[in-house]
């Protein structure tokens, strides 16, 4: 479903250019639940944010669903964004003035669907996190884990392709961060394509395939599932 | 996304930022009330000195005569002048100082002689009895008509008519009285004293007419009359000097009418700087609104917002706080005008200057509302996510 062939990425640190992902090729197949690892400073946001179709690669190409994207235009990107990718992130990135049913509404505004349809669906994808009588409450009235799981119901609402998680129990404690790794590889379970970003090899561990990048490059491909370590 | 969407999104937002919109409706509000308050203020007084002068009459036209001519207007000069183009009628007016006895009280006071013809072309109107006539006049009778001050100071709040004041020691019997008028032009009509034409000559012991009245056909003629007037004039005295001088109404108004035209500028500009400084601040608060929700804009369109939508999305809230702040503007603008009336101040508002402030006020909050977040939008979604 997404294919990545020699996608570089560079930026400018005042004189100096420095090479954050360098002809990089991955491939993630459809209903796969697949995990990048690296430290931080190894371009992992960088890939994400290239496979989240936020950023547009130097050079290389990017498939997604067969088609060639990497030059695609910011409205062509923000309907990909819109329909086909959902967004986890790490610090939940919720809109602050807006209550939980209006921030997981949002996507399905910028689909333009009616009102009603909208609310109804909404709230039918916060209740499948578990969030049933949350509905007005706005994000800094929800704990850490229930905001991600707002996160995680706007992210699932417009039914994508493919769930991208940016760190996604990185600002939680262990004990909540687990709960929303057993709702991702529930979510998984149920046919969803998961993409995970982490740097916690432990994390990681629980995806089918973990890619392993350092400096830009993949280092390490364990394609099989760990289940001997 | 839906339009409707969108503007339900937009007003929430305003909703949901209330000191914000506050802030931003209060620059607005503070510029364009004060521009309709300044200008009514101005156009009010200027409109109150204007229909001071109209209430004289627009067809009237006033002839001064200096006197230190040896040569002197006569009746006959002033029947001439009656037939003159454009004129309708002309009364002649002799002021003169005497000494104003009734019973024990005695003041140096001037009584004005003069014609049946003044009380219509001065628009005079009597509260009690009867106006100098053309027999009083013919018949030099002993009579007076006394201005609305002069009635009461002379005898209170009785009836004065059938009473009587001396003039130089001659008894007057007083045969009306007049409204009050108010005083225009340095010309109290509420202080005179008027006797027939007659007896101010003879109480001044000489026929020197210093002042005539005459009243054009209608408007459009006064410009005619004027000139024959100078001309006759001019003929008549043959003088090298000048010894007279004519005066419209129209002369007046137009001159007034340019130096109110000035004040209102010059008011009017003090007031757009009070709108561009409201305008500033509409700046100012969507300044920072839109670096203040940078991240906002970042986290819509990672999730599938466009330019397109976060532009409108900007543009409705700008629209919105722009129109609502003007729409109070001009209520409180006109309440202030109200308020300001009520203590007596002439004030008259101008459709045109409402408009204009408001459509300059609704320009700004929606050029300040768009900029920035035109800026905004064309963010990368990542720069926008990252933005704190």
């Amino acid at each position: 479903m997404i294919k990545l062939i020699g996608v570089s990425k560079k930026f400018k640190m005042g004189e100096n250019e420095v090479i954050v992902l360098d002809k990089m090729d991955i491939h993630i197949k459809q209903n796969e639940f697949a995990a990048i690892v690296g430290p931080s400073g190894s371009g992992k946001s960088t890939l994400m944010n290239i496979i989240g179709c936020l950023d547009t690669p130097d050079e290389g190409d990017y498939f997604f669903q067969g088609k060639n994207i990497s030059k695609a235009s910011d409205n062509h990107l923000a309907d990909i964004r819109n329909n086909k990718i959902g967004f986890i992130f790490q610090n939940f990135n919720l809109l602050p003035k807006l209550n939980a049913l209006e921030n997981v509404e949002v996507p399905l505004q910028y689909r333009g669907l009616k009102e009603q349809e909208c609310r109804k669906k909404a709230i039918n994808y916060l209740a499948k996190v578990g969030l049933t009588g949350r509905e007005d409450h706005k994000p800094n009235q929800l704990s850490g884990g229930q905001q991600q799981r707002v996160a995680i119901a706007r992210a699932l609402v417009g039914e994508p392709e493919l769930l991208l998680a940016d760190e996604p129990t990185g600002a939680l404690d262990s004990i909540t961060g687990q709960e929303i790794m057993e709702l991702l590889k529930g979510l998984h379970s149920q046919g969803h394509s998961v993409l995970l970003i982490t740097h916690d090899q432990k994390v990681a561990e629980q995806a089918e395939r973990v890619l392993q990048i350092q400096d830009g490059r993949i280092c390490h491909r364990n394609e099989t599932l760990s289940v001997g370590v | 996304m839906r339009l409707l969407q969108t503007i339900k999104l937009a007003l929430k937002s305003i909703r949901n930022n209330k000191l914000r919109s506050i802030l931003t409706m209060i620059g607005i509000i503070i510029g364009i009330s004060s521009v309709i308050i300044l200008v009514s203020l101005v156009s009010g007084s200027a409109q109150g000195i204007t229909s001071q002068i109209r209430s004289l009459g627009p067809n009237l036209i006033t002839v001064n005569l200096y006197g230190g001519w040896d040569k002197k207007l006569s009746i006959n000069s002033i029947e001439e002048i009656g037939l003159l183009s454009g004129v309708d009628e002309v009364a002649p007016t002799i002021p003169t100082e005497v000494t104003l006895k009734k019973e024990r009280y005695v003041e140096n006071a001037v009584v004005t002689g003069t014609t049946r013809k003044l009380l219509a072309i001065r628009g005079m109107n009597l509260s009690n009895g009867r106006f100098i006539s053309d027999l009083d006049d013919e018949n030099r009778q002993s009579v007076a008509v006394l201005g609305a001050n002069k009635a009461r100071d002379l005898f209170g709040f009785g009836n004065p008519v059938g009473g009587s004041i001396e003039l130089n020691g001659n008894t007057y019997f007083v045969i009306g009285t007049l409204e009050a008028q108010g005083s225009s032009l340095g010309n109290n009509v509420d202080e005179m004293i008027l006797v027939p034409l007659s007896k101010a000559v003879s109480l001044s012991g000489k026929m020197e007419i210093k002042m005539l009245y005459v009243r054009a056909h209608n408007e459009g003629v006064v410009n005619l009359a004027v000139n024959q007037i100078d001309s006759y004039l001019d003929r008549y005295f043959k003088a090298d000097v000048k010894v007279y001088s004519v005066t419209s109404q129209k002369q007046l108004l137009e001159t007034l009418g340019s130096i109110t035209g000035i004040l209102t500028m010059m008011l009017g500009g003090i007031a757009a700087i009070s709108l561009i400084v409201g305008g500033i601040g509409v700046m100012n608060v969507m300044l920072v609104s839109v670096s203040e929700r940078t991240k906002e804009i970042g986290i819509r369109k990672a999730l599938g917002g466009k330019k397109k939508d976060i532009l409108i999305q900007f543009l409705i809230e700008a629209l919105v706080i722009s129109s609502i702040g003007g729409i109070l503007g001009v209520i409180i603008g006109m309440a202030g005008g109200k308020a300001l009336a009520s203590f007596g101040i002439p004030m008259a508002y101008s459709l045109d200057i409402i408009l204009i402030s408001f459509s300059f006020s609704l320009a700004v909050g929606i050029v300040f509302g768009i900029v920035p977040a035109y800026k905004a939008s064309r963010l990368g979604p990542i720069d926008a996510l990252r933005y704190e």
